[in-house]
C-alpha cells in the first residue's frame, strides 16, 4: 500500500477534568517525536459537536497546534480511529501528503454520565432507534439473551471482562487497572438484563497519535499499513439476529485467510464494547467453543480492550493501531508479537459498520 | 331517527389505585371510598396522554364501523387535559389513523361533556350531508389536586364514537337534546395544574339539575317515559350520584348498574358516560333502548335515546370490551401512582 | 428546544402508523418507510401499514439512564415479529409487575409518547406495543 506507521504515543485514558481537546492533542504530540513534523492533520474525533461545541475541530486543533497544514476530521462513530488512519494511508499512499500526523482525541467526562450516555448512544439511528427508546446497552443485552439461548454460559461473557482487566493491569495509559473476580458481577449494577457495567466499556477521555509516512524510518521501527477494510452491515432490527455481527465476522476471516492468520499467535485489538459482542465474533470465527477458553488468545487484547484500556469513542481506534505498532516494534504490557503481523478491528454500535485494518513488521 | 353510531371503542388504562390507599395517606376515615361508592381507580402510565389514549378508543371505533380513516369527514376530540393548550389533539389522531386531510377537525373543551357535545354536533354534520361518519373522541387524563376528595375519583380512559348513517349503523340515535347554562361548580384556571370545585355546589345546583333538566327536555320532544328505557347511563362522577339521579328519574337501579363503571376504573371525565355506553352496546340485546345523559361543568348536559338494532352482535365481536378491560386490571401503590402521574416535583428539561 | 418540530413532523408516518417497507425486487420486508431496500439496495419499493400485531422473540428490562427526553427506567426493550413478518425494536408498555413478557407473549401496537421536550417544546409520539390481553 505504501504507507507506515513510524511512531505514535498515546494519554492516559481517564477523566481529565483540567484538560480539554487541544490540552489533551498538546499533551500526546509532545509525547511523539516526529508527531509534529507533517504535512497534513487528520483528527479523528466523534463527540467534540456535543461534549465540547466545537465544529470543525480539525482546523481548530491545527491552529492551536502552531501547525497550518491541510487538515480534516474524521468521523464514522466508534470506527473514527481506523477511518482516520485509513485515510491516512491513502493520503500518502496517492501522494497527497509525505507524513500525516492520525490524532485521535475524545472529551466524554464533562458532561453527567447520563449525558455522556446519550450522546453515546447517538451512534445509533436517531429517529428509529434512540427516539424509540433502544440504546446500545439494550442492544448487547438482546445479543447477550441471543448467545446464552445458544448455550453460551453467563461466565464466558464474564470472563472476558475479567481477562482485560488482568491485561489492563500492565498498561500504564489503561483507565481501569485493577483485577476483577467473576464475584464482582454479582453487584454490578445492571445496564440491561443481564449486561452490567462490568460488561461495558470504561468511558474516559483520550488522545492518541499515530505518524502515517510513505516510506519507513530508517532510525526506528516502523510498520507497515498492508490492508485497510470496511464494511457496513444491516441495521440490528433488520437482521436474523442482533448477535449476527456479519460485517465484523466477514471482514475479520477475509483478513485472517487472505495473510493465512491464525488469532492466536497474532497481535490483536478486537472491539469490545460490550462483552457479548468480542464472544460473538470469536464464536462465529471458530476461537471459542462451549468451554469458552480464552487462554490460547494469548496476544488478544494486550491492552485490556475498551473494558479496562477504555473507550474515548472517537481515539479508540488510534490507541489500537498504535497498542499493535507497539507490540510489533517494542513491547506491551511485557509482551511482543510472535508474529510480523498485526490485526485492528473496530465496530461501531451493534457492528453497523465494521473495520479492520493489518499491520506488517 | 337522529344518526346511527357506526362504531365505537374504548381504552382504559390497566393500572389500578385503590381509594382505600389514597384515604389511608390522606388522613380520610376509611369509610369515605364506600361513601363516594368508588373502589379503586384506572392510572395512565408517564407515555400515555388524553392523545395516545384517544387514538386507541378511536381505532377500535373505526374497525368497529367497518370504514377506514380515509373515510372519516371529521374528528372532534373533547378533553379537559390537553396535552397542548394550544395544537389540537384531534389532528394527531386523525394523522395516525390516516384520516383524510379534507376533514373538519378540532379540540372541544366544555369540561366532562365536550365530547357529548362532539356527538351532537356530528349529528347535525351527518343529518345535513356535511359528513358521512364523524369520529368522536371523549378522553381524559384526569387531574385532582392531591389529598383532595377529587383524587379518589379522578382517573384517566377513553371512549370514541363513529357517528354515521343510521341504515349502516349497530345503533341509532333516536333523539337527542342538550342543555347549557352558566354554573361555575368546577373550574381550572389557566395555569392550574389542578381543578377548583365548590364542594357540594357541584351537585344539586350543577350536576342534577343539568341532567334532570336534559333528560326531561327529552323526553317531553321524544314522547319518551322513564320506563321506556332498558338502560340508563349518566355522568358518573362518583359512584353514588347516578344511583341518585336514577331515582329521581324512577328509573330502577338494574338498568343504571351495568353502565355504571366508576367503582371501578374511577371518572375518566370526557368519557365517563360514554364508557358507560360503550359497555352497555356491548351487552345489550336488538331493540333495547338506552337512555344516555352526559354532563360538563360549567355547566351542560346532552341527553341521548339511543335505540340497540339486529347488527350489534356482530359490531361487538370486532373489537376489545369494556368489561374486559375493566379486568384487566394491575394494582399499583400510590408511590408508584404519583410517577405515573408527574406528582413528584422534579427538575425537568434537564 | 432539543427536539426539532419538522423532524418530529417528518418522520411521524412511520411512527404513527407503523409502515413496513416491502421490496418488490427482493421480496423482503423491512421496516419503517424507507426509499431503498435495505437488503438488496433496490429502489423498486412499495408501502404498507402493519396491522400491528406481532410476537416477541427477545426482551431486556432497561435501567441505563441516558437522559433521552423521556427517560422512565425500568423499561422492556423487545425484539418483535409483527405478523407481516418484519422485525422491529421497540418498548413494551402496559406491563404488571408480577407479569413475564417473553419469547412468544403476542403483543399489539400502541400509540404511546416517545419523548417531551418539557417544558416547552414538542410531544413526539410513536409505536410501542403492549401484550395482548383481549381478542
Amino acid at each position: 500500500m505504501g504507507a507506515y506507521i513510524v511512531g505514535g504515543a498515546v494519554a492516559k485514558v481517564d477523566r481529565h477534568f483540567d484538560r480539554g481537546y487541544r490540552d489533551l492533542a498538546y499533551e500526546v504530540t509532545k509525547e511523539c517525536s516526529g508527531c509534529l513534523d507533517v504535512d497534513y492533520i487528520v483528527v479523528s474525533s466523534a463527540l467534540p459537536e456535543l461534549t465540547a461545541h466545537q465544529v470543525d475541530l480539525g482546523t481548530h486543533i491545527a491552529q492551536w497546534l502552531g501547525r497550518r497544514v491541510p487538515v480534516i476530521r474524521v468521523e464514522s462513530g466508534e470506527t473514527s480511529g481506523l477511518a482516520a488512519v485509513d485515510l491516512a494511508a491513502s493520503l500518502v499512499a496517492s501522494g497527497r501528503g509525505r507524513k500525516v500526523l492520525v490524532l485521535g482525541v475524545e472529551k466524554v467526562t464533562d458532561y453527567p454520565t447520563y449525558t455522556a450516555n446519550y450522546f453515546y448512544s447517538l451512534m445509533l439511528d436517531y429517529e428509529f432507534e434512540v427516539l424509540r427508546g433502544v440504546s446500545p446497552p439494550a442492544y448487547a443485552a438482546l445479543a447477550m439473551k441471543e448467545l446464552m439461548k445458544d448455550g453460551v454460559r453467563r461466565e464466558c461473557f464474564s470472563s472476558w471482562a475479567v481477562r482485560m482487566h488482568e491485561n489492563a493491569a500492565s498498561i500504564p495509559h489503561a483507565m481501569l487497572r485493577f483485577k476483577i473476580s467473576y464475584d464482582s458481577f454479582k453487584d454490578s449494577q445492571v445496564l440491561a438484563e443481564p449486561l452490567t457495567l462490568h460488561d461495558s466499556f470504561a468511558l474516559g477521555d483520550g488522545a492518541a497519535a499515530v505518524v502515517v509516512s510513505n516510506s519507513p524510518d530508517p532510525k526506528a521501527s516502523s510498520v507497515e499499513i498492508l490492508f485497510s477494510a470496511a464494511e457496513v452491515e444491516l441495521p440490528a432490527y433488520s437482521r436474523e439476529r442482533i448477535s449476527d455481527l456479519n460485517a465484523s465476522s466477514k471482514l475479520l476471516k477475509l483478513s485472517l485467510e487472505r495473510y493465512g492468520l491464525d488469532l492466536r499467535r497474532v497481535a490483536v485489538e478486537l472491539h469490545d464494547s460490550y462483552t457479548p459482542y468480542p464472544i460473538a465474533i470469536l464464536r462465529s470465527l471458530g476461537y471459542l467453543d462451549s468451554e469458552c477458553n480464552l487462554s490460547e488468545l494469548e496476544y488478544l487484547n494486550v491492552s485490556g480492550g475498551l473494558k479496562a484500556r477504555g473507550h474515548p469513542i472517537g481515539a479508540t481506534g488510534i490507541y489500537q493501531v498504535y497498542e499493535v505498532f507497539k507490540l510489533l516494534t517494542d513491547k506491551l504490557g511485557g509482551k511482543t508479537s510472535p508474529s510480523d503481523y498485526g490485526l485492528v478491528h473496530s465496530m461501531s454500535g451493534p457492528d453497523n459498520v465494521s473495520r479492520v485494518l493489518i499491520l506488517r513488521r | 331517527m337522529e344518526a346511527g353510531i357506526r362504531g365505537w371503542g374504548a381504552y382504559i388504562p390497566r393500572f389500578r389505585i385503590s381509594a382505600t390507599e389514597i384515604a389511608t395517606l390522606w388522613g380520610y376515615d376509611a369509610k369515605l371510598p364506600k361513601a363516594l361508592g368508588v373502589v379503586e381507580k384506572a392510572v395512565a402510565e408517564e407515555d400515555e396522554d388524553a392523545v395516545t389514549m384517544g387514538w386507541y378508543a378511536a381505532r377500535v371505533a373505526i374497525r368497529r364501523a367497518g370504514i377506514s380513516g380515509e373515510d372519516v369527514d371529521a374528528v372532534f376530540f373533547g378533553t379537559e387535559s390537553k396535552p397542548y393548550a394550544v395544537k389540537p389533539s384531534a389532528t394527531i389522531v386523525a394523522d395516525a389513523l390516516g384520516v383524510k386531510r379534507r376533514k373538519l377537525s378540532t379540540d372541544l373543551e366544555f369540561a366532562c361533556r365536550a365530547a357529548g357535545e362532539g356527538i351532537r354536533i356530528s349529528i347535525g354534520l351527518v343529518k345535513g350531508g356535511l359528513a358521512q361518519n364523524a369520529l368522536v373522541i371523549g378522553s381524559d387524563t384526569a387531574q385532582a389536586n392531591p389529598g383532595d376528595l377529587l383524587d379518589f375519583t379522578a382517573s384517566s380512559g377513553a371512549a370514541a364514537f363513529v357517528i354515521g348513517s343510521p341504515s349502516k349503523s349497530p345503533a341509532v340515535i333516536e333523539a337527542s337534546v342538550t342543555y347549557v347554562t352558566d354554573t361555575p361548580d368546577f373550574w381550572r384556571r389557566d395555569r392550574s395544574p389542578y381543578p377548583e370545585h365548590g364542594e357540594i355546589f357541584t351537585g344539586e345546583p350543577a350536576y342534577f339539575h343539568h341532567i334532570l333538566s336534559a333528560v326531561k327536555l327529552l323526553l317531553d320532544e321524544a314522547g319518551l317515559k322513564p320506563s321506556d328505557f332498558d338502560y340508563a347511563v349518566f355522568h358518573q362522577p362518583n359512584g353514588k350520584f347516578p344511583l341518585q339521579v336514577a331515582r329521581t328519574l324512577g328509573i330502577p337501579q338494574e338498568k343504571v348498574l351495568p353502565g355504571l363503571v366508576t367503582p371501578y376504573i374511577g371518572n375518566t371525565y370526557n368519557a365517563s358516560a360514554l364508557l358507560g355506553l360503550a359497555k352497555i352496546l356491548e351487552e345489550a340485546k336488538p331493540g333495547n333502548r338506552i337512555l344516555v345523559a352526559t354532563f360538563g361543568s360549567g355547566a351542560g348536559s346532552d341527553a341521548f335515546s339511543v335505540v340497540v338494532k339486529d347488527s350489534i352482535y356482530e359490531a361487538v365481536s370486532r373489537g376489545p370490551k369494556v368489561s374486559d378491560m375493566i379486568n384487566s386490571r394491575v394494582p399499583i401503590t400510590y408511590s408508584t401512582y404519583a410517577k405515573f402521574r408527574g406528582l413528584y416535583l422534579r427538575n425537568i428539561g434537564g | 428546544m432539543k427536539l426539532s418540530p419538522a423532524q418530529i413532523w417528518r418522520i411521524r408516518e412511520s411512527q404513527y402508523r407503523l409502515v413496513i417497507t416491502v421490496c418488490e425486487s427482493c421480496g423482503k420486508k423491512s421496516a419503517f418507510k424507507r426509499s431503498v431496500c435495505p437488503f438488496c439496495g433496490s429502489g423498486n419499493v412499495k408501502h404498507m401499514e402493519s396491522e400491528g400485531l406481532g410476537r416477541v422473540l427477545e426482551v431486556t428490562k432497561v435501567l441505563y439512564r441516558w437522559a433521552s427526553s423521556d427517560e422512565r427506567p425500568p423499561s422492556l426493550v423487545a425484539v418483535v415479529e409483527l405478523d407481516e413478518g418484519v422485525k422491529v425494536v421497540g418498548e413494551i408498555v402496559g406491563v404488571g409487575t408480577d407479569e413475564e413478557v417473553k419469547e412468544g407473549t403476542r403483543v399489539e401496537a400502541v400509540l404511546r409518547r416517545y419523548a417531551s421536550d418539557d417544558p416547552y417544546g414538542v410531544i413526539y409520539y410513536g409505536i410501542k406495543f403492549k401484550p395482548l390481553k383481549t381478542a
